[in-house]
């Protein structure tokens, strides 16, 4: 690992959910993604196997994913005006923000165009040393950057 | 205004380009400006990436999501910033309202860098979709690259952002086969043999017209031209010679190349006149006052350390008995935007005389700060020591505009120095005869030019302190005024006639020295 990993991120680095880091986690991601669900939709799928993997086509670019219920629930949800915004903790907006784009890497200045935060407040909390509900810097995107 | 994505905006000049351009001005036997020479460059970049968007797009299909596809199609995604792929495979799918999809795997072309954007090199598509899609019905345009283009070579070369020129000049710089003259690259093989037949006629015609200047077209033109060859050539390979021989100086500005015959450049021209050489002295800067320096930037004395912003019109000198002197100008921190500019060290100009009109050639000497000729315009119009000059370009850089605020001669009373028979300095008040408007604390005569010359030859050739220049000074200047001081204006002005010094030193050395008592107001006068 190069030193220049190490070095601090700032609003032109991009930011990722790492779903590696769920795993090692003591939360769960499932509940922890049902809470971004709107009550209709979690009832809906209290009745469904969450195993069960579909291929969701994307909406505007006819890209297809393979998602498990939640997953494309997530991507359902996403497509509400009210998914992002409103009144909801800093790290949850990030995240939906994160999940809206599919988790495409995000620079905190995207991010806080996105959620309509200040970009230094984003920094602030995602980008210090602790990970907060996965959402890491993106290396390749840093590497490109260096 | 060019594409965000424009490939112009991180050029790099590659051994392509070079041999490119090189064999362009094999194919051409013209030389040609690094402009061209960029130009070329461009339509050739230009070519080449329309060739390689030509060639990535060609066969390809938009992809629409309700379009049926063979395997080994090719497909341009627009909304992937125009990336283009292979479908290798397909597989049926279902839907999360379980309903059967045919799903394309694409193998994208794009390298591995660009990944990130397209999110793999292998990516799943639905295809044969009958339910509705916005990419149905959208309306995809062409990649924009194959568009027809809504810029220009010149908004290219123009835009601040780009460096193609700047990079060829570079690049041909380090290549030992061409040649760069005023601005214009050949290669060296192909110049014309240019014999001293030539070389000597050359100096014949200049000879007839006094010794220049004149532009490489005329010689040419008069000497009967050099072979067939087109005429650029000609007038490039003349340069090129002329200016390994001695005899000929190039004395045009940037951009503009005029010979001159180097045994009739005027004698002041080649070497600087005596009265205007300045021997740096070392003093102390931060012992001056703010009121001194702000006086120092007034004065802006051709070797004081002052800079200025670039003048937007007229800018005005006031005339030192040096340059009055020799008919010269100082180029100071503003009079350095107005005379023009070359990498040769000597410029042939005309000054124009804003009220008659008359011209006067002058040559610019940068080296050395000052631009020469001016004599018979002073003694035109009578102008003192002190006098103001407003200087103004025109159009043309080698033309400048000089004009005074001359009236009808008359007498005005003004300090006259006298070298006294034992070589001391006395100075009185005199009336002297005055043509133009002057600055009343610069002004001063002297009586006997000749007298004058031999006591500052003297002073420069025995050292003279300037500490002793000054004190004799101080004192007799002191004693013309009524509250026996004199003002460091005065005193800048009468220490010049005597020895080239700008204001800063002078400065330093009153401070420095308790025999001189400042009272104020850039005053001094000699301690009781």
């Amino acid at each position: 690992m190069s030193l220049n990993f190490l070095s601090k991120p700032t609003v032109e680095t991009k930011f990722y959910i790492d779903y590696s880091w769920w795993e090692q986690s003591r939360d769960d991601l499932n509940v922890y993604l049902l809470t971004h669900l709107t009550q209709e939709q979690q009832q809906q799928l209290e009745a469904r196997d969450l195993r069960e993997v579909f291929d969701y086509v994307h909406p505007e670019s006819g890209e297809v994913f393979q998602l498990d219920a939640i997953g494309v629930a997530i991507r359902e949800a996403a497509r509400r005006d009210d998914f992002i915004g409103g009144k909801m903790a800093l790290i949850d907006s990030v995240f939906r923000a994160l999940l809206f784009k599919g988790n495409q890497p995000l620079s905190v200045r995207e991010l806080a165009a996105i959620t309509g935060r200040e970009a230094s407040t984003i920094l602030k909390t995602i980008g210090g040393l602790r990970v907060y509900r996965g959402i890491r810097p993106h290396r390749a995107a840093r590497r490109k950057a260096e | 205004m060019l594409p965000a994505f424009h490939w112009a905006y991180s050029f790099s000049i590659g051994a392509d380009d070079i041999d490119s351009i090189t064999n362009l001005l094999l194919e051409q036997e013209t030389p040609l400006s690094a402009v061209e020479l960029a130009t070329a460059i461009i339509k050739r970049r230009e070519e080449n990436e329309r060739q390689k968007l030509k060639d990535q797009y060609k066969g390809t299909k938009v992809y629409r999501p309700r379009e049926c596809y063979a395997v080994g199609d090719r497909l341009m995604f627009a909304h992937l910033q125009y990336a283009t792929g292979k479908i290798v495979s397909f597989r049926q799918g279902v839907s999360p309202e379980r309903a059967p999809i045919t799903i394309a795997a694409v193998e994208f072309d794009e390298a591995q860098e660009h990944q990130e954007q397209t999110g793999g090199r292998l990516r799943e598509f639905v295809v044969a979709y009958q339910r509705e899609h916005p990419l149905n019905t959208q309306k995809l345009s062409l990649h924009p690259g194959l568009a027809e283009q809504k810029y220009s070579v010149g908004d290219i070369l123009d835009d601040p952002d780009t460096s193609i020129v700047e990079q060829v000049n570079d690049a041909l710089e380090n290549n030992a086969d061409l040649v760069r003259l005023a601005g214009t690259w050949f290669v060296r093989e192909l110049m014309l043999e240019v014999d001293i037949g030539y070389m000597h006629l050359a100096e014949a015609v200049l000879d007839m017209h006094g010794g220049g200047p004149l532009p490489p077209g005329q010689i040419l033109q008069e000497i009967g031209g050099i072979g067939d060859a087109p005429e650029a050539l000609q007038v490039f390979s003349l340069n090129y010679y002329m200016n390994q021989d001695p005899r000929f100086d190039e004395v045009g500005p940037a951009g503009k190349v005029l010979w001159h015959l180097t045994s009739l450049l005027p004698r002041m021209v080649m070497q600087v006149p005596a009265i205007l050489q300045y021997e740096p002295l070392v003093y102390d800067r931060n012992v001056l006052s703010r009121e001194m320096r702000q006086l120092e930037y007034d004065l802006d004395d051709e070797h004081s350390p002052v800079k200025s912003p670039r003048p937007d019109g007229e800018v005005s000198v006031t005339l030192i008995f040096p340059h009055r002197r020799v008919g010269t100008l100082p180029i100071n921190s503003e009079t350095q935007f107005i005379f023009p500019d070359a990498k040769t060290p000597r410029i042939a100009i005309t000054m124009v005389d804003a009220l008659d009109n008359q011209e006067y050639p002058c040559w610019v000497v940068h080296e050395h700060k000052y631009v020469y000729g001016l004599a018979p315009l002073y003694q035109k119009y009578h102008l003192s020591v002190g006098a103001f000059v407003y200087l103004t370009r025109t159009r043309n850089p080698s033309r400048i505009e000089i004009e005074f605020e001359n009236f009808k001669t008359r007498s005005e009373w003004c300090p006259v120095i006298d070298p006294g028979a034992e070589g001391q300095i006395l100075i009185r008040n005199e009336k002297r005869a005055i043509g133009a408007e002057f600055d009343e604390m610069i002004i001063i005569g002297v009586q006997g030019l000749k007298g004058v010359d031999a006591l500052s030859k003297e002073v420069r050739k025995k050292g003279v302190a300037i500490t002793r220049i000054l004190r004799g000074l101080v004192g007799e200047l002191s004693s013309l005024n009524p509250q026996g001081t004199v003002h460091a204006k005065t005193l800048y002005s009468a220490l010049n006639v005597l020895r080239r010094c700008p204001p800063g030193p002078m400065f330093a050395t009153l401070l420095a020295n308790p025999e001189f008592e400042y009272v104020g107001g850039n005053n001094w006068k000699l301690r009781d």
